[in-house]
């Protein structure tokens, strides 16, 4: 399914953090639906060392399953200067939903518990109006709308291919999201960045009706 | 000269041919064939009704407008990859408001495997001739008609409205795929343009003949040993005739008749 949910990415979704404070930062994927595995098992490393450079970097992690098992990152430790952000996402759809978390000694990043300076992108597959909320109990609320694109003509289509380059940036500081309201069309991405917050998911309010049902039960 | 002679004109052999019809009950079949480019597994029913004798001297019943009331089920699988254009998500760079430009990766979206099942019924009506066979099997004797030939089924019509099937059953199977919306329509188009008429013909012709091949219908079953008069005192049995040979012939007298002849014996 080609649901929006930050705790749980997916083939069509990344997760990107920046990493403001050196250290040293190891961190593990957990699946979805498990509980989070111990520190022992942060196997992956940021080595993050303080740098006064203006110009920042990016770094791409990616996400495989080994032998239908656990899910390893490549490459399994980076070097970073404070300031760049590493992005993780899978390029195979097989791979199963998962969430990254790590720490320093001081700090620590949750995929699941977006805080700040985190960014999560999610590609609309579907057409439809998503209400999405924070899975975690802060009150932000959104709505995206996803249309069907014109694609009777070629050149329809052509436009529908340019328009998937397009980004959409949704903005969330504290309890403030700028803009409430996006309509995008199927295939376009929204990036939300993450300035600041207590921990926050992105997550479609239907599948947290449906969690609060199971949790009821 | 026989013992015993019956005739039945064409109404009455018509009332024959539907009682053997009833008689002949469902027929079913399975297996799987060409679907144009794929390989479709069906299973399929088919039953006969309605029809009506024409009598041709010496051996030919003519069935005018016989139907062939068929249901057949279809599933094949298709991988959409070999049909539909690769998408890739490009590279999207945009700033925010705590990084310059942050990039997402170029992300290609697989399409998968589907199965695609589509139920079908309809009607063919054909006409052929038959030939008349009496035989003995075991205690009876049977008399049956069985097809002449193969009989041309016209089928392009329910293969055309097959093909319009199948595309709103792609369609509906293909739907809940992300990011299929705006390929949808050419997906449909592409995969029936790739079946067509020819293939879907090429699929039901063969599943409808084998219910017509070789059809032989019942239309008279009779006791060998034939009982005339029954038992009436302990000494008194009942009678019984033989029946050594039935023959079924068509012929003319003032109108065509269904003929059976037979010879007995005490």
């Amino acid at each position: 399914m080609n649901s929006l949910d930050s705790r749980y990415l997916k083939h069509g979704d990344t997760f990107a953090q920046k990493f403001s404070q050196p250290g040293r930062y190891s961190y593990s994927f957990n699946l979805a639906g498990l509980y989070p595995l111990d520190d022992a098992d942060g196997r992956f490393i940021i080595n993050v060392k303080d740098s006064n450079k203006q110009g920042r970097k990016q770094h791409n992690v990616v996400v495989r399953q080994q032998d239908n098992k656990q899910l390893v990152a490549e490459p399994a430790e980076l070097n970073i200067e404070a300031g760049d952000m590493v992005m993780w996402s899978t390029f195979d759809s097989a791979t199963p939903a998962f969430s990254v978390s790590g720490n320093s000694e001081k700090h620590f990043f949750d995929s699941g518990a977006l805080t700040q300076e985190a960014l999560y992108t999610h590609a609309f597959g579907t057409e439809g109006e998503i209400h999405w909320g924070d899975a975690n109990g802060q009150e932000l609320a959104g709505k995206i709308v996803v249309k069907m694109p014109r694609t009777e003509s070629a050149r329809d289509m052509k436009e529908y291919r340019g328009s998937l380059s397009k980004g959409t940036l949704v903005v969330i500081s504290g309890d403030k999201v700028e803009p409430t309201f996006v309509e995008i069309s199927v295939g376009q991405t929204v990036f939300f960045a993450v300035e600041k917050a207590d921990g926050v998911t992105i997550t479609d309010r239907r599948l947290m009706l449906k969690m609060d049902r199971k949790s009821a039960q | 000269m026989p013992d015993i002679l019956v005739a039945a004109d064409e109404v009455a052999a018509t009332e024959l041919l539907h009682d053997g019809e009833s008689a002949l009950g469902v027929i079913t079949d399975s297996g799987s064939g060409s679907l144009g480019p794929f390989t479709a597994s069906y299973t399929a029913s088919a039953s006969l009704a309605n029809g009506s004798v024409d009598l041709l001297p010496p051996n030919i019943i003519r069935v005018a407008n016989c139907e062939l009331r068929f249901s057949v089920s279809f599933s094949f699988s298709l991988d959409l990859d070999t049909i539909l254009p690769r998408l890739c998500l490009p590279r999207i760079c945009i700033p925010i408001p705590f990084f310059d430009d942050i990039c997402t990766p170029r992300i290609c979206i697989p399409w998968p495997t589907i199965t695609v099942s589509l139920p079908f019924s309809d009607v063919v009506t054909f006409t052929s001739d038959f030939t008349l066979n009496a035989h003995l099997d075991g205690s009876n004797w049977l008399v049956d008609v069985v097809i002449v030939g193969i009989p041309s089924l016209t089928i392009g019509p329910a293969s055309a409205a097959i093909l319009i099937a199948l595309g709103f059953a792609v369609a509906a199977a293909v739907a809940w795929i992300p990011f299929i919306g705006p390929f949808l329509a050419a997906a449909v188009a592409a995969i029936t343009l790739a079946i067509g008429v020819a293939g879907v013909t090429g699929l039901l012709g063969p599943i409808l003949t084998a219910f017509v091949s070789g059809l032989t219908i019942n239309v008279y079953t009779q006791p060998r040993v034939f009982e005339i008069l029954p038992a009436s005192l302990p000494l008194d049995p009942a009678v019984n005739v033989n029946l050594d040979l039935i023959a079924a012939s068509v012929s003319r007298t003032d109108e065509d008749e269904l003929i059976l002849t037979a010879d007995i014996s005490a």
